[in-house]
């Protein structure tokens, strides 16, 4: 089975005021396939005049196929049920809806309460953030500029040292792969990369 | 039928090849193969049984053998091969210029590889190897028909990784004889600023 995840909307936006650092390219390394709900594409669509660089997922998108497929499979059971639950938006829901029927790996999310919400109500349920993104991105060497990287998703979604944290112990541990201290330290230490 | 399960074994030690390995499994699992990794999380040189049961698991064995094998990768082999019995299921990667540093293991499948070559070298190298075994009919199970290019790719990616690594290199540490009369003068710059706050409050 290949390797597909579905995205929520602030991740999506995170990814595309990223995309000047080619963070598009990369993720063809990590998925097979990202979907698309169509609520999260509705949402996505509405600050396009502000954003022209959303275009250029827009164009992309395929009716479920493609790399970017904008997906309309959903448990329509399942949809009701997420829907009710507090702190999931309407986009939220229906990626959750959509993980489940697709089968999917991942939810990309970066809404920590939509996290908090959907662990509660299934803890089997993979949500990675852009920071797990760029983690994953790190550990295989696929990006070279990731603190570049890191300081402009800061800028457009702060983050602190001890979620960076978080995303890369994740990262290493779904590898199986041991990471020193001293390592860990460097590649999260905020010193570094200029940031308070 | 699912495309294969494929194990793929680095050294510990070796942050090329951990990266290599790392690579290789998403690239393999982005088309669909069920990779598998060892676990490496705190069991230092001892196979875990995590890991074990992901070398049984497993329909084909890949190892990066280009440094020094540490005994938890002499492990890991053993297990493979106390399952795997055909020649093709195991791959074992070395680099020429280390040599075939894995005794014992003449009923696997060797490609040698030089990491100064240029990709392209490399890659043919690999190329030729894998059209032999397949034009050999030794193919069994339909092994690099279905991984070859995917191993390409990842081997690829290996070229690759050696050229990002050599900047990555730590750097020589001075020697020491070096490093002393630093220390010494910090010192006197220590006893110095002492004294001139003695000085002070005398």
């Amino acid at each position: 089975m290949q390797l597909t995840a579905v995205i929520d909307n602030v991740t999506l936006v995170n990814l595309t005021k990223l995309k000047h650092h080619h963070i598009f390219n990369s993720l063809r390394s990590l998925f097979s396939q990202i979907h698309i709900p169509q609520e999260v594409r509705k949402e996505y669509e509405v600050q396009i005049s502000k954003e022209p660089d959303r275009v250029w997922v827009l164009e992309r998108l395929r009716p479920n196929q493609g790399f970017y497929s904008a997906c309309d499979r959903y448990d329509t059971i399942a949809l009701s049920i997420i829907k009710g639950i507090k702190g999931i938006d309407r986009g939220e829901a229906e990626a959750v809806a959509q993980y489940r029927t697709i089968n999917s790996h991942y939810i990309l999310s970066d809404d920590v309460k939509f996290k908090k919400a959907i662990l509660s109500f299934d803890s089997r349920i993979k949500v990675l953030t852009t920071l797990h993104i760029v983690a994953m991105l790190d550990f295989r060497q696929y990006v070279v500029n990731v603190d570049e990287i890191l300081k402009s998703l800061h800028s457009i979604h702060p983050f602190n040292s001890k979620s960076l944290r978080t995303a890369y112990i994740d990262s290493a541990n779904e590898l199986g792969i041991s990471v020193s201290k001293k390592v860990l330290n460097a590649k999260c230490s905020f010193k570094k990369f200029g940031l308070k | 039928m699912g495309l294969p399960s494929v194990f793929i074994s680095y050294n510990p030690n070796s942050d090329i090849e951990q990266t290599l390995a790392v690579r290789l499994h998403t690239i393999g699992a982005v088309h669909g193969f069920n990779m598998l990794l060892p676990d490496r999380r705190g069991f230092g040189s001892v196979v875990s049984s995590e890991t074990r049961s992901r070398i049984l698991e497993a329909d084909f064995f890949i190892l990066f053998s280009t440094s020094s094998l540490s005994s938890t990768v002499l492990n890991e082999i053993q297990i493979a091969s106390s399952k795997l019995h055909e020649k093709s299921k195991i791959l074992v990667i070395y680099d020429i210029t280390v040599g075939k540093n894995l005794a014992g293991a003449d009923n696997f499948t060797e490609v040698y590889i030089n990491r100064s070559s240029s990709i392209e070298e490399i890659l043919n190298t690999i190329l030729t190897k894998v059209k032999g075994i397949q034009s050999n009919g030794n193919d069994q199970g339909g092994f690099f028909s279905v991984l070859g290019p995917i191993l390409l790719t990842g081997l690829g990616l290996f070229a690759l990784a050696s050229v990002l690594d050599e900047p990555r290199r730590p750097k020589r540490r001075l020697p020491k004889k070096k490093n002393a009369p630093a220390k010494k003068a910090k010192k006197a710059v220590k006893k110095v600023k002492a004294n001139a706050t003695n000085s002070r409050y005398r």
